[in-house]
C-alpha cells in the first residue's frame, strides 16, 4: 500500500514508482520490495521505520543507487535512472548521495581528513580547496582539532561525525543515513540525532533508516515500511 | 588526479605492510637477481669468447693443412708435391681474395739458448702477413719483412715468455742474439705481453710464447725443403669466404696434379658451435629465471588473493562513496605493481652483490659483466610486467565485488 506524495513539499529529488526488488535465494524467490511508490523531496527530513527483515534496507540501498530494482521506475529529477550502468551508478552515489553507516565505516588506515576526502576523489569533480572544505565540514561537526587522527583514536560518536562530514562533503542531495545510532550509546547517539536535526534545519535533504520510533518521531515525515511495502505517514512538527 | 591519488594509495598501503610486502616480493627479488646475475655471467663468456677468437684471428681466418690423400687418390699421391711455399706463392699471385697469406713452416720444439739461459720453443717460418692474420702486435723493434724473406735472414721476432726466459729483467732484447739449433738469431723485434684470464689460466698464453722467423730462412735452415705445415689467410670481409673457397681449391688442385691431399678449415664451424653454447645457456638460464619470476608472481598473486579477502569491507565503504570498478581494479593493480616493481629494484641490487661474489669464486670470473645495464633494465621491466600480471585476477576479484554484500562482510 502507498500514499500519495503530500502537495506542499519542495522539488522532487528522487521518485520511485512501483519500485519491486526480487531476490532468489536457492529455488524460492524472495521479495524484498513491492511495488514501492514513493518521492523524496528537497529539504524532505524523513524517516523509513520498519522491524527487521521489512525491506526498509533494501529501499535505502535502491535509493542510494547503491542496488538496481527488479520492476518498476525511479527517477532522479526528471532523468530515469532505473536501469543505468554502473559506472553511472558510482558517479551518482559519488555526486549526489552521501552515506552514513550503523558501524561508521571509516578506513582504519587512512586520517579523519583523508576518510572525509575519499568522495572527493571518486567525485573526479573539481573542488577548489578540497582540504579547507574537509576541515570546514569537521569543523561543522566539532572535530576541526582532530583532522589528523587515526579513526582508532576516536570514540563512536566522533566516528559518526566523521562519517556525516564524509557524506556532505560532496554536497549531495540527499543524505541516507542507515540506523546512524545503533552502535552509539545514548548520549553520543542524542548528539548524533541533534547533528542530524541541525543539518535538516539548513535545508539538506536527509533519510534516516532505523526501526526505533523514537528516532522516527524527530523527523518530519515516517514512511513505513512492512513486507516490502511502504506505508508514508507524514508527520507534522 | 584519481590515478595519483590511487598510486599513492597503493605504495602508501605497500609501506603500511613492509613485512608481508617484503615477503610477498622476495621470489621476484630471487628472480630478477639470479635473470641480472645470469645474464652476467653469459655476457662474460661471451667476452671471454669473443676475445679470444678475435685475437687468434677472427672469423676471416682461413687455415690450409697437408692431409693425406682421400683413398682412392692413394695410388697416385706421390704425383703431389704437398703444400709448399710456391702454393703460398701462387695463392698471393692469383687469389686476390686472400688479402693476407703467410705460410707456417714449423721446426717442431727446439731449445732455444742465450749465452747461459735457455728455453723450450717453437720457432715458426712466416711472412709479414701473420701478424695481421693471427693480430700480433710489436711492443718493440720490428716485425719481420719482406726483405727478410726474401733474403733468408737470420732474424728473429720473439715473445714475452721468451724474453722473460732469456733475458735479465730490464735488458732490452733488440739486437741480441739467440741460437736455435746452433744456429745465431739475431733479434728484431719483441711481441705485445697477451693476457687474458679464463678458467683461472692465461687463455692467450700461446701468443707469449711465439718465436717467429723468416718462412724462407726456415725452410732452407731447417726443414731443407719447400715444405710448409699450413697456410694461413684472410679475407678483409666475411662475405668474401664464400668465393674464396673455390678459387683455393682450384689453385692448390692445379698445383697438387688433382690429388686433395690438403684440408681447408674456415672458423665458421667453431663459431656456430659457441653460438649454439650460448644460446643453450641464455635459454637454459633463462628459462630458471623466467621459472623463479613465475614463482615469485604467483606469490604475489596468493599475497594480493588474501589481501582482497582481508579489505572486502573497505572495498565495500569505497564502492558506497563512489568508487567505480576501475577505481577498485586500478588501485590492486598498483598495489601489486609496486610490490614488484620494488621487488625488482631489491633484486638489481642483490644481483650487484651476485655478481661480485661470483667474479671473486668462479675460474673465469675476471671477465664477468659485473653491471650489465640492458639487463638490469630488462629486470626492472619484466618485474613490473610480472606484478601487473600477478595482479590482474585479484584486482578483478576485488573491482567485481557488490558494494552492498562487501559492506555485510564480517
Amino acid at each position: 500500500m502507498s500514499t500519495p506524495t503530500p502537495k506542499r513539499r519542495g522539488e522532487v529529488l528522487i521518485r520511485l514508482d512501483g519500485i519491486r526488488k526480487e531476490y532468489q535465494l536457492g529455488e524460492t524467490t524472495v521479495r524484498a520490495l513491492d511495488g514501492v511508490d514513493l518521492s523524496i523531496c528537497r529539504g524532505d527530513y524523513s524517516a523509513i521505520l520498519g522491524p527487521s527483515g521489512s525491506g526498509k534496507s533494501t529501499l535505502m540501498h535502491i535509493l542510494g543507487f547503491m542496488d538496481q530494482p527488479t520492476g518498476g521506475k525511479m527517477f532522479l529529477g526528471e532523468r530515469e535512472v532505473s536501469n543505468i550502468r554502473p559506472g553511472d551508478r558510482s558517479k551518482l552515489r559519488a555526486t549526489e548521495i552521501g552515506f552514513v553507516f550503523q558501524s561508521f565505516n571509516l578506513l582504519s588506515r587512512l586520517s579523519v581528513i583523508e576518510n572525509v576526502l575519499l568522495p572527493v576523489e571518486y567525485a573526479r569533480r573539481k573542488i577548489e580547496n578540497a582540504d579547507e572544505t574537509a576541515v570546514e565540514m569537521l569543523n561543522r561537526v566539532g572535530l576541526g582539532h582532530r583532522i589528523h587522527h587515526r579513526p582508532s583514536q576516536l570514540s563512536g560518536g566522533e566516528r559518526q561525525r566523521v562519517a556525516i562530514a564524509r557524506a556532505m562533503i560532496n554536497k549531495p542531495r540527499i543524505l541516507l543515513a542507515d540506523e546512524p545510532t545503533g552502535n552509539l550509546d545514548s548520549r553520543n547517539a542524542a548528539n548524533i540525532l541533534e547533528l542530524f536535526d541541525h543539518l535538516a534545519d539548513e535545508g539538506n535533504t536527509l533519510v534516516l533508516v532505523t526501526h526505533d520510533e523514537s528516532i522516527a518521531h524527530r523527523t518530519r515525515r515516517v514512511i513505513r515500511v512492512l513486507d516490502g511495502k511502504v506505508t508514508e505517514e507524514e508527520v507534522e512538527r | 588526479m584519481i590515478i595519483a591519488t590511487i598510486t599513492k594509495q597503493g605504495i602508501r598501503e605497500v609501506w603500511s605492510h613492509k613485512f608481508r610486502s617484503f615477503l610477498s616480493m622476495i621470489g621476484i627479488i630471487l628472480g630478477v637477481a639470479s635473470l641480472v646475475a645470469m645474464i652476467g655471467v653469459v655476457q662474460g663468456m661471451i667476452k671471454n669468447f669473443t676475445v679470444f677468437f678475435e685475437e687468434t684471428g677472427g672469423i676471416e681466418k682461413v687455415t690450409i693443412n697437408s692431409t693425406e690423400a682421400p683413398e682412392e687418390q692413394q695410388h697416385i699421391a706421390f704425383l703431389s708435391p704437398g703444400l709448399t711455399i710456391s702454393d703460398f706463392q701462387a695463392i698471393e699471385a692469383s687469389v686476390p681474395l686472400a688479402e693476407y697469406v703467410s705460410p707456417e713452416v714449423d721446426i717442431g720444439w727446439t731449445r732455444m739458448v742465450r749465452g747461459n739461459k735457455r728455453t723450450g720453443s717453437r720457432p715458426k717460418g712466416v711472412t709479414s702477413d701473420i701478424q695481421i692474420i693471427e693480430n700480433y702486435e710489436v711492443a718493440e723493434g720490428r716485425f719481420i719483412g719482406d726483405l727478410d724473406n726474401l733474403h733468408a735472414r737470420p732474424v728473429i721476432v720473439i715473445g714475452s715468455e721468451m724474453v722473460r726466459r732469456l733475458y735479465e729483467r730490464g735488458e732490452d732484447p733488440i739486437g741480441t742474439q739467440v741460437r736455435i739449433m746452433n744456429q745465431p738469431f739475431t733479434v728484431i723485434g719483441v711481441l705485445k705481453n697477451y693476457e687474458f684470464n679464463q678458467n683461472g689460466r692465461n687463455a692467450l698464453r700461446r701468443k707469449n710464447w711465439a718465436a717467429f722467423i723468416p718462412a724462407q730462412t726456415a725452410a732452407q735452415r731447417f726443414r731443407g725443403d719447400n715444405s710448409v705445415s699450413e697456410l694461413l689467410l684472410k679475407v678483409s670481409r666475411y662475405e668474401d669466404l664464400r668465393d674464396l673457397i673455390p678459387q683455393l681449391e682450384n689453385v692448390l688442385l692445379q698445383r697438387h696434379n688433382g690429388i686433395e691431399d690438403f684440408e681447408i678449415e674456415t672458423r665458421e664451424e667453431q663459431l656456430a658451435e659457441f653460438q649454439q653454447l650460448e644460446k643453450s645457456f641464455t635459454y637454459s638460464l633463462g628459462g630458471v629465471a623466467g621459472i623463479s619470476l613465475l614463482v615469485g608472481g604467483i606469490g604475489i598473486m596468493n599475497v594480493m588473493l588474501a589481501v582482497v579477502s582481508e579489505r572486502i569491507r573497505e572495498i565495500g565503504v569505497r564502492k558506497a562513496v563512489g568508487a567505480r570498478s576501475s577505481d577498485i581494479f586500478f588501485q590492486f593493480l598498483v598495489e601489486s605493481t609496486v610490490i614488484s616493481v620494488v621487488g625488482g629494484v631489491f633484486g638489481i641490487l642483490l644481483s650487484v652483490a651476485f655478481l661480485q661474489i661470483l667474479s671473486t669464486f668462479i675460474p673465469d670470473g675476471d671477465n664477468i659483466n659485473l653491471f650489465p645495464g640492458n639487463a638490469m633494465i630488462f629486470g626492472f621491466i619484466f618485474s613490473g610486467a610480472v606484478g601487473l600480471f600477478s595482479g590482474l585476477y585479484p584486482a578483478f576479484k576485488a573491482a567485481q565485488l557488490d558494494p552492498i554484500e562487501a559492506l555485510r562482510y564480517e
